[in-house]
């Protein structure tokens, strides 16, 4: 292995390392009660049926883009497809 | 004669990263969508959640070794045949390429764009993905960890649960888009190998990615054409038919307040989210055995 590769290794695998030592370091810490939950539903209510909302919106279009996009894809590929086995 | 398309490392994170999603969709869409048969398979509820976090791990450590490897070794080695840069240049060659690219398939402009490395939809994936799986990540660590991350307000974790479903859904049409134009295409179908192998023959590379057909280097190979088989077309229906049905099923989800996005109890629903669940499922064996076949091809 040369020492590009080795150096690119080292500095990656320490990123990742890195990156989910803070999941790690969580874990140790209490989970908080149920009933604290409960306690501060009424609060945040309006928050997550806007959040929810937003959400789907999002996903409506998104879902929308991603279905056109897709048939515009496959058929470039058939006219490719095509073009290559007239040749 | 091929062409070297992919390195080891980017092999090797498509992989990891495919895989990684794959799994925690397979674990973490039945919560959405009531499947509690999904969570029998697995053994019980906790014993899915657990291996959701597991793949959280594994995604969140290989997001990072290989983002990190990438940039890295775009300072160190350079460009190399890639055509991507973080110019505006060439955002604004990617949106211009997009234009005439559909253009073309529309039958509006005779002449296609001639692509690099990466087309504009290709770019479009390597730059949306690791976004939305950070979106997923920083999501999912609040949920899993609400006293570091909303203990002034931990209710504040069910609006945060929706942003995770919802992009998870979204990473749900992606994988589809993704699959379905890259390996069940006619000239692809049934598997694309490029990814797995590394390799991409001469001729196919002329005709989709001209440009960087000039610049790539080339390597003695086999090069197998893929002719179409009907079933090809039957693969790419089901795959329209659950994009389709997805595209249904967010729309008739209901805001239920503190629950979220909801969409149980109609059979259309059902339908997409057993089929969506089945060809994740076939995903990630064929996944596992393209690699195979790549490491055995050498």
């Amino acid at each position: 292995m040369d020492k590009p590769s080795l150096f690119k290794m080292v500095v990656s695998i320490a990123a990742a390392i890195l990156a989910v030592m803070p999941l790690l370091a969580w874990l140790e810490h209490d989970n908080l009660p149920r009933s604290t939950f409960g306690m501060s539903y009424v609060e945040v209510q309006e928050t997550v049926g806007l959040v929810n909302s937003i959400v789907q919106a999002f996903l409506v279009i998104g879902a929308i883009v991603v279905f056109v996009l897709t048939v515009i894809e496959y058929v470039k590929f058939y006219k490719i497809y095509r073009e290559e086995e007239t040749q | 004669m091929m062409l070297k398309r992919f390195s080891p490392a980017q092999r090797a994170a498509h992989f990891i990263v495919s895989v990684s999603i794959f799994m925690l969709l397979i674990t973490g869409l039945p919560i959405t969508f009531k499947m509690p048969w999904v969570f029998a398979l697995f053994g019980g509820s906790n014993v899915t959640m657990a291996l959701h976090r597991l793949f959280a791990f594994i995604l969140t450590a290989g997001l990072a070794c290989f983002g990190v490897y990438f940039v890295v070794e775009r300072i160190t080695a350079g460009k190399k045949d890639s055509n991507i840069s973080l110019s505006p240049s060439f955002f604004i060659g990617l949106i211009s390429d997009m234009v005439k690219d559909i253009a073309w398939t529309l039958g509006i402009s005779k002449e296609r764009p001639k692509a690099g490395k990466y087309d504009w939809i290709m770019v479009a994936d390597i730059f949306g993905i690791p976004v939305l799986c950070l979106i997923e990540i920083v999501t999912g660590a609040v949920l899993w960890f609400p006293s570091v991350f909303v203990a002034e307000n931990p209710a504040l974790i069910f609006a945060f649960r929706t942003i995770h479903a919802g992009v998870a859904i979204f990473m749900v049409l992606f994988v589809l888009a993704h699959t379905t134009v890259l390996h069940l295409t006619p000239g692809n179908f049934p598997m694309n190998m490029s990814i797995f192998t590394g390799l991409m023959s001469k001729r196919k590379a002329e005709s989709e990615l001209a440009a960087w057909a000039e610049v790539a280097e080339a390597v003695e190979g086999k090069d197998e054409h893929a002719g179409f088989h009907p079933v090809g077309y039957f693969a790419a229906a089901v795959s329209f038919l659950t994009l389709i049905l997805l595209a249904y099923t967010v729309a008739v989800m209901g805001v239920e307040g503190l629950a979220g996005l909801r969409a149980d109890g109609n059979p259309v629903v059902g339908l997409a989210a057993n089929l969506t669940m089945t060809i994740l499922v076939v995903y990630l064996l064929v996944s596992v055995y393209g690699v195979i076949r790549g490491i055995r091809s050498g």
